[in-house]
């Protein structure tokens, strides 16, 4: 009877131990928090900011195209959605207002324009059997064909068939990403606002192109041994005079002087997950750059890398909750705009619109005094 | 007014006249299926001292959600009977994310009515999975719980349910240790019992 008991307790301790010591190891956030910090979602479903002009503000949803009026603070559809017509991208410029492409390709190479019932077909003249594969904010057209019987990619403005940049020789490589800096989406690539282009091989190997617009490909080595960025997929970048820092989707963070260095520094290692062209908005204080981000997980507080660029060595990284990022814990960023340096428009998946301020030397800071945030939808441009 | 107390009176006369007579014995058993809702009332973050109260965004930021269970006891006197409950209840957050809990416990009921009505008074101690976005983790589950259940025949009875639930979460990664809470749920279910 007394071994019986002595068994019993000892399983009951056994399990008692195991719920107290059972471990939330991979939330971002305790459980309970993460409910009573969410919001509902407000109605409007935002998918890509495309450009202020003057006192409108244009933007897709989940409707179509739609237009802000600033004094009037209404939206209007200009064009919408339909179930067999689902516009993919779209560009805003002041020529065609809107030009876009819908979800029927790769079967057409057309982009439609708002203000011409005759549309574009985007092409590069080195290339035959042309596909469109993917067209931006900026108006460029990603395109795929054959030059000298070898596969070729290149970018090329929609409007005029400039070829902006080109990636010859790609036999057996898809396209993988059409990285723009966070914020710069909508910007033509020059040297202050580059891109980068990767694509992958059937074997999970990536290739990585920096264009701003002359072409550079990435070197593969890193400051690791057993890890290329070949291996690595990049969910976003930022560069500027002193720093080209690479964010990959598994959250590490990587330092080069610039597109030539030869081997990235691996600066820390987040331990989150982000998607391709994630949000990533670098801030610049004179001393170090605050890499701005938000993670995969939507419920993930903003968290912010921040790299002193005197000595690239390491990053320390921090969530940060108040401030400019006070309304961005629970939503899911879809799209930014820089209206000014270190002011933003961010809209999101279901929460709406906010434009937000950031003071650069307290970007890092848990505090009111990093900046500010307007309220979901009372955003202002 | 008068006429309500004096139905109320007449109700609980009768309900204690049925219970006057235990159908029970030890060795009797139910077994219990049991449908309904439950209603996030409050969470109870220790760190910050902050209570929220209620269902939705600004309190405890989740909706009313899904109760279903079942249950199996056994009567160890007249009046008592011990067993265990397993159920699965969800609940969205404002965000519309899935919340989920699977509570499974032992359950000690005391049945100071019984009869053609029973009105159980149950206490259970147990563990419970409990999962929402990226977090998960099994953790401590305790309830208590009133009910009223009418037997119009010799076996099966319907029954009205409610009572509290606690569940609490500790979290032992640094970071995360300051979201340490206590999550509090009513449930208000429907059953289906059969006894013998």
């Amino acid at each position: 009877m007394t071994k019986k008991k002595i068994t019993l307790s000892l399983i009951l301790f056994s399990i008692f131990t195991l719920f107290f010591t059972s471990c939330n190891a991979d939330a971002s956030l305790g459980l309970y928090r993460q409910i009573s910090q969410s919001i509902a979602p407000v109605g409007i479903k935002y998918k890509q900011i495309l450009g202020i002009d003057g006192t409108k503000l244009y933007f897709s949803t989940l409707k179509g195209i739609e237009v802000r009026d600033k004094s009037t603070g209404t939206n209007t559809v200009l064009i919408s959605n339909t179930h067999k017509d689902i516009i993919q991208a779209a560009h805003f410029n002041t020529t065609d207002t809107i030009a876009y492409i819908k979800n029927r390709l790769p079967s057409t190479n057309n982009v439609y324009l708002l203000n011409n019932t005759v549309p574009k077909t985007p092409t590069d003249p080195a290339l035959t059997s042309v596909k469109l594969l993917n067209f931006y904010p900026n108006g460029l057209a990603m395109i795929q064909g054959i030059n000298d019987s070898k596969r070729q990619f290149s970018l090329v403005q929609y409007d005029n068939n400039a070829v902006i940049a080109t990636f010859p020789d790609l036999d057996g490589y898809s396209l993988e990403s059409v990285i723009q800096m966070t914020g710069h989406d909508t910007k033509a690539v020059s040297i202050a606002k580059p891109i980068i282009v990767g694509f992958v091989d059937q074997s999970g190997k990536y290739k990585y192109y920096f264009v701003d617009p002359a072409v550079t490909q990435l070197s593969t080595t890193t400051n690791i041994a057993s890890l290329k960025l070949e291996d690595l997929r990049i969910a976003n970048f930022y560069k500027n005079n002193t720093a080209l820092l690479l964010l990959t989707t598994d959250g590490r963070l990587f330092y080069g002087n610039d597109e030539d260095e030869t081997s990235f520094t691996q600066l820390v290692n987040a331990s989150k997950t982000y998607d391709v062209n994630a949000f990533a908005y670098g801030v610049d204080d004179g001393t170090k750059v605050h890499l701005i981000t938000k993670s995969k997980s939507k419920i993930d507080p903003i968290y912010v890398l921040t790299v002193d660029t005197a000595t690239p060595t390491s990053a320390s990284g921090k969530s940060i909750r108040a401030g400019y990022a006070g309304n961005l814990d629970s939503v899911e960023i879809v799209s930014a705009y820089e209206k000014a340096l270190n002011q933003l428009l961010v809209a999101t998946a279901d929460n709406g619109m906010f434009s937000i301020t950031i003071e650069p030397t307290k970007a890092n800071e848990d505090s009111s005094d990093n900046g500010s945030s307007s309220g979901s939808e009372q955003y202002v441009f | 007014m008068n006429k309500r107390l004096a139905l109320l009176l007449i109700v609980l006369m009768t309900l204690t006249s049925v219970s006057a007579a235990p159908v029970y014995d030890k060795g009797s058993q139910l077994l219990s299926f049991k449908f309904g809702t439950t209603v996030p009332t409050f969470t109870y973050f220790f760190s910050d001292n902050n209570f929220v109260v209620g269902p939705g965004q600004g309190n405890t930021g989740a909706k009313v959600g899904g109760y279903g269970a079942i249950s199996y006891q056994v009567f160890n006197t007249d009046k008592t009977a011990v067993g265990g409950e397993i159920g699965y209840n969800f609940n969205y957050s404002a965000a519309n994310i899935l919340f989920t809990a699977v509570p499974f416990y032992a359950k000690y009921s005391y049945f100071p009515v019984q009869g053609s009505w029973d009105i159980p008074l149950s206490v259970g101690i147990g563990g419970t999975y409990i999962k929402y976005n990226d977090a998960a983790l099994m953790t401590l589950y305790t309830n208590l719980e009133v009910g009223v259940t009418w037997y119009p025949g010799t076996n099966w009875g319907f029954g009205l349910n409610t009572g509290l639930w606690l569940i609490p979460e500790f979290n032992y990664k640094d970071d995360l240790k300051q979201d340490n809470a206590i999550g509090g749920f009513m449930p208000i279910t429907l059953s289906i019992t059969y006894r013998q």
